[in-house]
């Protein structure tokens, strides 16, 4: 039942976990048993009470920043992951069709033009998240990391000249990509972070946000004006394409759903750097007036 | 007194257990399913635990391994008292147009 508990806020769980997994180990455990605890859960969260314990206390306030700056570095690599494996192949089908249209020629443009700022503020936050927590990470956890800090320095040199290379080569680096910086993240997770190592973080967090809720919107609309407006002109392209029209949609709808997820997912880590950093001022404005 | 929301009957509950004497939770549970016939879940048991705690109304003692007894203040004795005055002024005026209509 443990992980039903983990919902409940972290100020919460520091104080009654123990005890209410001691008691839930006598209790005979029903389905009323779980819909209590998860509306018991839901209304913790809402509790303002658990709401500023959360915000004042310096510890919850650490492990939250945390685990926001795991998910940035999994969520970047992720990402690039899916847009070389998926956006970069179907973009070549729908190509001829956008050609003809001259609207959504426009719109894909500034909707193309708003994926690349989020994508490069993406890539800044991320590169630039990755070497101050690195460094810190690698001051904590010594020279083990200078491995897979090193592969991940190469994996974004190569993504950088990926589209120089032979397909085939090029098709290996998302998987290096993906891979390298995860023993990173671990080990960033389990360092010791100052909120005042995140105020660069923010910009380009939010930045990210936008970059990737623009690209879920734009592959969205994109897709539904091409079925809307002909979908025969679609079937006919993939024939002459030769290649299968039904996955290739199944893949948007996935890979729409997970960039949406990954936004929110950056979104929330985003918060969770506004929170701390102004949790930081607070303190530090705090200070002086009570010494 | 405090609004205690849907916590306000498991909240009398508990009070009416602790006066008895301190107990953690999975006693106050057996307690009140015994003297009451109700049967608070752990959900609903630690929310109102949680809001009698931040009342004053009870308060929490040193943990004896993992479970932890609570027993009630002052404070919360007083409100108990309150509350089961007027629950019993509402009993007696209900029992008296009870018989008479």
């Amino acid at each position: 039942m443990k992980w039903i508990l983990e919902l409940y806020p972290l100020a919460w769980r520091q104080r009654y976990q123990e005890e209410m997994l001691a008691l839930l180990e006598q209790h005979q455990v029903t389905w009323r048993t779980v819909v209590d605890l998860l509306w018991g859960a839901v209304e913790a969260r809402f509790d303002p009470h658990f709401k500023a314990a959360n915000g004042s206390d310096l510890t919850v306030r650490a492990l939250r920043v945390r685990r926001a700056q795991g998910t940035i570095l999994v969520a970047f690599p992720l990402l690039v992951l899916c847009h070389l494996l998926v956006l970069d192949g179907l973009d070549d089908v729908f190509d001829p069709w956008n050609r003809g249209h001259a609207s959504l020629c426009r719109f894909k443009a500034v909707a193309g033009a708003i994926t690349a700022v989020g994508f490069a503020a993406l890539f800044m936050s991320g590169l630039w998240l990755a070497l101050m927590l690195a460094k810190r990470a690698v001051q904590e956890h010594g020279r083990r990391l200078v491995l897979p800090l090193g592969a991940l320095i190469l994996a974004m040199a190569l993504y950088g000249v990926h589209a120089r290379v032979p397909a085939g080569i090029s098709r290996v680096f998302p998987l290096f990509i993906a891979a390298s910086p995860l023993p990173l993240a671990f080990a960033v997770s389990r360092c010791q972070i100052q909120p005042r190592f995140l105020r660069y973080a923010l910009a380009p967090a939010a930045l990210a946000v936008l970059g990737m809720a623009a690209q879920v919107m734009f592959v969205a609309v994109w897709g539904f004006a091409i079925w809307g407006i002909s979908p025969e002109a679609v079937q006919r392209m993939a024939e002459e394409a030769n290649r299968p029209i039904l996955p290739g949609g199944l893949w948007h709808v996935q890979l729409s759903c997970g960039l949406l997820w990954m936004a929110l997912m950056t979104g929330s880590a985003a918060w969770r750097f506004g929170q701390a950093l102004m949790g930081f001022r607070q303190d530090r404005t705090s200070e002086p007036a009570a010494s | 007194m405090p609004n205690l929301g849907r916590y306000s009957d498991p909240g009398l509950l508990i009070l009416s257990s602790l006066a008895g004497g301190p107990k953690h939770g999975y006693a106050m549970m057996e307690d009140i399913l015994d003297f009451s016939g109700t049967r608070l879940e752990p959900g609903t048991l630690y929310g109102a635990l949680a809001r009698l705690e931040r009342c004053g109304w009870i308060e929490a003692l040193p943990s004896e391994e993992r479970r932890r007894p609570y027993r009630v203040t002052g404070e919360g004795l007083r409100a108990l008292r309150e509350q089961l005055q007027t629950m019993r002024q509402i009993v007696s005026v209900a029992f008296s147009r009870l018989a008479e209509a």
